[in-house]
């Protein structure tokens, strides 16, 4: 597994719950579930907190604590399933999720322009070479046809009137 | 009718790059065949039972002459001469090597065209009324809204891995020639009392194994919200949509599952909390400068009606025909539309060979406006014809085997490609079609039939739209032989509905006869002036069950 963020490999500093205990000293990364169990527990804790969602949970009623979260993993169980793509907005526009976002799971280089559009950050993949694809993929197309998190919906015509068709590629 | 401006001409070349480059990674063994299936699917590459398919965009089923030109040329220089215009508006080719596809989708891109989703689990290419813009009873004009969804659905970030395919048509006449109410999302187009452009918005129609009449979600959305409404709906789909199975993954099923008033709740819900911040829709120069492609054409203002148009319905009967049959009113005074007929008696429905389809872009520049349209009764459109016009275009249209005079009769069928080319397939669609064709080639009897809808089906996919046919044939496997399971009373328009099975199937040796033996009980229930589906709703099925399997 390699971490890729901004096109760059990066160490990934979190950790999870390994066999009941919890790691002091480094960035803690709770499913929905743990995070639940120990809310009370972790109120004073001091480390940054992650949370690690699956498709299937619900986003309404974290939103109160979302701001206790530096980073949220939003799970692709298989590079098909696209519920991720709405959760990851759902944070960052309906409730102004501003920490890192990261997509794990199955995923394929040919998803990162999406994944970037919907407001993802940085992305597990199974394997590093795919950073240096990702700057590509971020940059391929000049525009878009609809509003997202980054790469806004194209307005007004572009460069030629509407009069004047395009007569060089048009007739051919 | 819309032209690409510098924009659209550099996105689709866009996409065509990263396509090849996908291409190149499957064929370098960098993408097993389950990475790339999506992705090519998201391209219209369908690799079926012999060879891969190219299904290619035809973007509510509009096209240019200069655009229906290029389509001749690929089927010339990549295909077998011929290409298949489906019941989606799009056009297939049945042959296309996996190398060849980048040069296609270039020679595409160059004309304005694309093959973008019109396959995979995304929203599919937007389809509507082929007569959007000179229907004579048209309220709107539904080609203005389906380019604006066209471009904001394509390469929608955030609905590109939907549970499953999502297809949406409008209307904007109240006769609908869309098939709204079979769609994942319709759109009818409507004002309100104050005079306001609007839609009223159905969901959850469809189709294939589970068939679904869909029901009204909001009976009057103003126009400005249509993005962030629709935005709403593909949004709770796509979080509560089942991904467990294939066969229960469709909009219709959540629907269906949660009740349309919770669902209504949760869409509406979701609506209020993105309308007005997150600014999804279009500001008004926008949809100005959009509406302004479909200003209409310069017409000639009538100053007398010209006679020999009916002097030439009286001298010529087959000329007089195929006007009743295949011609529809224009909003235009001295103006018609006409429907070109792609189902010839023995034929494959849907087929235009390269030279057809160069002639049809002739005629259409020729007498018309340079505009042609695509039906989803696999049928093309001249939309712009002058009636003075109208003997020289028939005349034309004889030459090239094209004036065939059975537009919504028996012999105007929808046919899925069947066995023959699909590897889902039960049983054959097109060579019944044809033998269906032969048993009603008398065209005075086919006329004196009156409309009817005639679809077939290869398997419960129902691509062959079976279900919302007056007749309606599904192919079914027993024991490895074809049968056909027959439904009566279907209907796409406005009063959507879905067929009646009539009863066990028959084996492909006997359908053509129960099929004649269907419409005999109907000629000989029918009251004077009926169609078919008034007479089978006056008089139900058991005398259709009776003459099918007697009495008893
Ligand atoms: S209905 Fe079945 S046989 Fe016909 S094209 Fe669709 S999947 Fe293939």
């Amino acid at each position: 597994m390699a971490l890729v963020k901004h096109g760059k490999i990066q160490e990934d500093a979190w950790t999870r719950i390994e066999n009941d205990s919890l790691p002091l000293g480094r960035p803690l990364l709770l499913t929905k579930e743990e995070w639940c169990c120990l809310a009370a527990t972790l109120r004073h804790w001091e480390q940054p907190l992650g949370l690690l969602l699956e498709g299937s949970d619900s986003l309404d009623d974290l939103r109160p604590v979302l701001d206790r979260f530096r980073l949220i993993a939003l799970n692709f169980p298989k590079f098909t399933d696209g519920r991720a793509y709405s959760q990851a907005r759902l944070l960052r526009k309906r409730y102004g999720y501003s920490g890192e976002l990261r997509a794990v799971g199955n995923i394929l280089q040919d998803q990162f322009l999406q994944m970037h559009r919907c407001g993802f950050d940085s992305y597990e993949v199974a394997d590093g070479k795919v950073a240096e694809v990702w700057a590509v993929a971020i940059h391929r197309y000049r525009g878009f046809y609809q509003s997202a998190e980054r790469g806004q919906r194209r307005e007004g015509a572009a460069t030629l009137p509407v009069e004047q068709p395009a007569a060089a590629a048009w007739a051919y | 009718m819309y032209r690409y401006d510098e924009f659209d001409f550099a996105f689709v070349k866009q996409r065509v790059d990263e396509f090849r480059e996908q291409i190149e990674r499957r064929l370098a063994g960098e993408l097993t065949e389950e990475q790339f299936k999506p992705l090519r699917l998201m391209n219209g590459l369908y690799l079926q039972l012999h060879a891969y398919m190219l299904r290619v965009a035809i973007p509510y089923g509009t096209l240019s002459s200069c655009q229906m030109r290029r389509l001749a040329w690929i089927a010339r220089t990549y295909d077998r001469g011929y290409g298949h215009f489906t019941t989606r508006q799009n056009i297939q080719y049945n042959w296309p090597r996996l190398q060849d596809v980048p040069k296609i989708l270039e020679a595409l891109a160059e004309v304005g065209m694309h093959a973008i989703q019109t396959s995979g689990n995304c929203i599919r290419n937007v389809t509507s009324d082929p007569f959007a813009g000179v229907a004579a009873d048209e309220i709107e004009d539904p080609r203005v809204y389906a380019e604006i969804l066209r471009q904001w659905s394509t390469l929608h970030p955030e609905f590109s891995f939907l549970p499953r395919k999502f297809k949406i048509a409008i209307t904007g006449s109240p006769h609908d020639r869309a098939a709204i109410r079979v769609h994942d999302i319709g759109l009818r187009m409507l004002r309100d009392e104050s005079g306001a452009p609007g839609f009223e918005v159905v969901v959850g129609g469809g189709q294939g194994r589970t068939p679904v009449i869909g029901e009204t979600i909001r009976k009057f959305l103003p126009s400005q919200h249509l993005i962030s409404y629709l935005e709403a709906i593909l949004r709770t789909y796509n979080l509560l949509g089942r991904r467990d199975n294939l066969y229960k993954s469709r909009i219709k099923i959540l629907v269906k599952q949660v009740g349309i008033e919770e669902f209504r709740r949760q869409v509406e819900q979701e609506w209020e909390a993105i309308r007005d911040g997150w600014q999804l829709d279009l500001p008004d120069a926008e949809v100005t400068r959009i509406a302004d492609y479909f200003a209409p054409p310069r017409y000639e203002p009538q100053e007398a009606i010209d006679l020999s148009f009916a002097t030439a319905q009286r001298q010529d009967p087959a000329f007089a025909q195929w006007v009743r049959c295949n011609t529809f009113a224009h909003r235009q005074a001295g103006y018609a539309i006409a429907v070109i007929s792609l189902k010839p008696e023995g034929g494959i429905p849907g087929d235009a060979t390269a030279g057809q389809m160069e002639r049809v872009a002739d005629l259409a520049d020729r007498y018309g406006f340079g505009e042609i349209r695509v039906t989803h009764e696999q049928n093309l459109v001249l939309p712009d014809l002058r009636k003075a016009d109208l003997p020289a275009l028939w005349q034309a249209l004889v030459e090239a085997d094209l004036a065939v005079p059975n537009v919504g009769l028996i012999t105007d069928m929808i046919a899925c490609p069947g066995l023959d080319y699909c590897n889902l397939a039960n049983a054959r669609s097109i060579p019944v079609a044809q033998r269906i064709g032969q048993r009603f080639a008398d065209r005075a009897l086919a006329e004196e039939l009156g409309p009817i809808t005639l679809n077939i089906s290869g398997c419960i996919n129902a691509c062959g739209h079976h279900h919302v046919a007056n007749i309606g044939l599904l192919g079914v496997d027993k024991k490895g032989r074809e049968f056909y399971q027959i439904t009566l009373g279907g209907r796409a328009d406005e009063e959507a509905a879905i067929g009646d099975i009539v009863g066990p199937a028959f084996s492909y040796d006997e359908v053509v006869d129960a099929v004649e033996s269907v419409v005999t009980t109907y000629r000989g229930q029918r009251q004077q002036g009926e169609t078919f589906l008034q007479t089978y709703r006056r008089v139900g099925i058991k005398p259709f069950k009776e003459t099918l399997y007697g009495t008893g």
